[in-house]
């Protein structure tokens, strides 16, 4: 038994030992911490987010820590359920529908921003405390080679031509999916979506659960389109080298998918968050963003020169967020799959 | 020469060879396990003490135990977690070896008894199982082949090797 108290009284000795030189290293090192919410896709190792933070790192001073949720809307629950949303310093990925549940479910802080240098279009979706920091517009994505017509509207999408040719995305787990009944909605009126929702509902192929589930199956070739955004053909051409995929423009006009960030009243390193924001809004933070996310920078001088000048020209569908909110287009939603 | 022994415990206890697989297994394991909860901070923040809540509010806890989890549990639960990290990390070291087996595995499955009773609700079947195979390595001796209790075994033999 000697043995076996001298070897644990050694580890216990050991881990103390290692606890406390750690606890002095920490203090010694001890950096903010600017604590950032946003989507999978911008925190992956594919996204915007870990360029920014080595870019960002290099002259703060301080640690810029990434966390995930799988969706906009998962994300605001999360930050909810996590210990009432302390330490969350600044939120990103949030979408133009995500705002109103955003305002209110969570306090922000009023942030300034430079609207006027902005581009067009932008101006729609102002808010007190949100600031866009990237855009594009919806839009249907196919392959040229599959040599399929493709269709010219969004009515064009119930002819039996289509049966079974493209993904939708869920939006009742997903901001983009709702954004595209929102478009529907815009386009047509109530009634008329309503209809077109249900003769959709029998042409399509599969529902995902969110865009990157919906444009893993287009890359893979269970459908031949795909809903996604303008901009995505040019992570084929700049990464793929090809011009295989290409967007579709619809006769109804797009309607712009903004992604906005926001400061919570809670935040712990508010000063930072602001630095970041400024950061990512700057020629550096936009480069970034429009290379890695393949999104519109907010300033179009940034693009200029870049592949991201070559966005085909659409027609805006000026659609503005709908008077009886979020809940009516998920019931719009649920009750065409209902009628189906 | 002890190291002669190490091999040698092969030779003569050959037929329990397998269970030394499952033991440095284990090992590798617990060892891990200790040396993350150290670096995820455990010993900074109250994560136990939030273990504890979670099991609590699942309702599963015995009244027993929520006494001891509210008088000791919450107030000490620097010590309980650094007990648990010496534990865990002691026992990953002690299977690696094969050094102590037979005192360490009685203290892990207490440790783990614990666990099943108070706090580890979320994985109750694996702690049951985890309890069965700590007691199961007691009772064999598994430090005595491949490992260094061989050679403590032979020159002073006893229970505890």
């Amino acid at each position: 038994m000697k043995h076996f108290f001298v070897f644990v009284g050694l580890v216990f000795l050991g881990v103390a030992f290692y606890w406390g030189f750690k606890s002095y290293d920490n203090r010694e090192n001890a950096r903010p911490v600017l604590v950032v919410y946003a989507s999978s896709s911008f925190v992956s190792q594919w996204g915007p987010g870990p360029w920014l933070k080595t870019e960002f790192e290099k002259n703060c001073d301080c640690v810029v820590e990434f966390h995930e949720a799988l969706d906009t809307y998962l994300l605001i629950q999360k930050i909810r359920s996590d210990l009432g949303g302390r330490g969350v310093d600044l939120v990103l990925s949030l979408d133009t529908l995500d705002l109103e549940i955003a305002e209110k479910q969570l306090t922000w802080k009023e942030l300034q921003g430079d609207w006027r240098s902005w581009d067009e279009g932008l101006e729609g979706g102002k808010s007190r405390f949100f600031l866009p920091y990237n855009y594009s517009a919806l839009a249907f994505v196919y392959r040229t080679s599959d040599g399929i017509s493709k269709p010219t509207s969004i009515q064009d999408l119930t002819l039996p031509q289509f049966k079974d040719q493209f993904v939708l995305i869920d939006p009742r787990s997903s901001s983009l999916g709702l954004q595209f009944v929102n478009w529907v909605y815009q386009a047509y009126g109530e009634d008329m979506a309503r209809t077109l929702l249900q003769q959709i509902h029998q042409n399509v192929k599969l529902l995902a659960a969110n865009w990157s589930s919906a444009y893993g199956m287009f890359r893979e070739k269970q459908v031949a389109m795909a809903l996604s955004y303008i901009t995505s053909p040019f992570y084929h051409r700049i990464e793929e080298k090809s011009n295989d995929i290409q967007a579709i423009l619809f006769r109804e006009g797009h309607p712009l998918f903004i992604e906005y960030l926001g400061i919570p009243e809670v935040c712990e390193n508010c000063e930072l968050a602001q630095q970041f924001i400024t950061f990512l809004l700057g020629d550096v933070g936009q480069k970034i963003i429009m290379e890695k996310n393949y999104m519109l920078p907010i300033r179009k001088k940034v693009r200029e020169g870049t592949v991201f000048a070559d966005v085909p020209p659409f027609h805006l569908l000026k659609s503005k967020y709908p008077e009886k909110g979020r809940e009516f287009l998920l019931s719009l939603w649920v009750q065409s799959r209902k009628a189906q | 020469m002890i190291f002669s022994a190490f091999l040698e415990s092969i030779k003569f206890i050959g037929h329990m060879l397998p269970v030394s697989f499952l033991r440095i297994f284990l090992g590798y394991v617990y060892f891990q396990q200790g040396l993350a909860r150290l670096e995820n901070g455990w010993l900074d923040k109250p994560i136990l003490s939030s273990r504890f809540s979670d099991a609590l509010e699942m309702g599963q806890v015995a009244p027993f135990f929520v006494y001891l989890i509210e008088k000791i549990g919450y107030p000490y639960w620097f010590y309980l977690t650094f007990l648990l990290i010496g534990i865990e990390i002691a026992t990953g070291i002690s299977y690696l070896l094969g050094y102590v087996v037979r005192p360490m595995s009685i203290l892990i499955a207490i440790v783990t008894a614990f666990q099943v009773l108070a706090i580890s609700t979320h994985d109750l079947t694996l702690a049951k199982l985890l309890l069965v195979v700590h007691i199961f390595l007691a009772w064999i001796g598994a430090g005595r082949v491949l490992g260094f209790d061989y050679y403590f075994f032979k020159r002073y033999r006893g229970f505890w090797w």
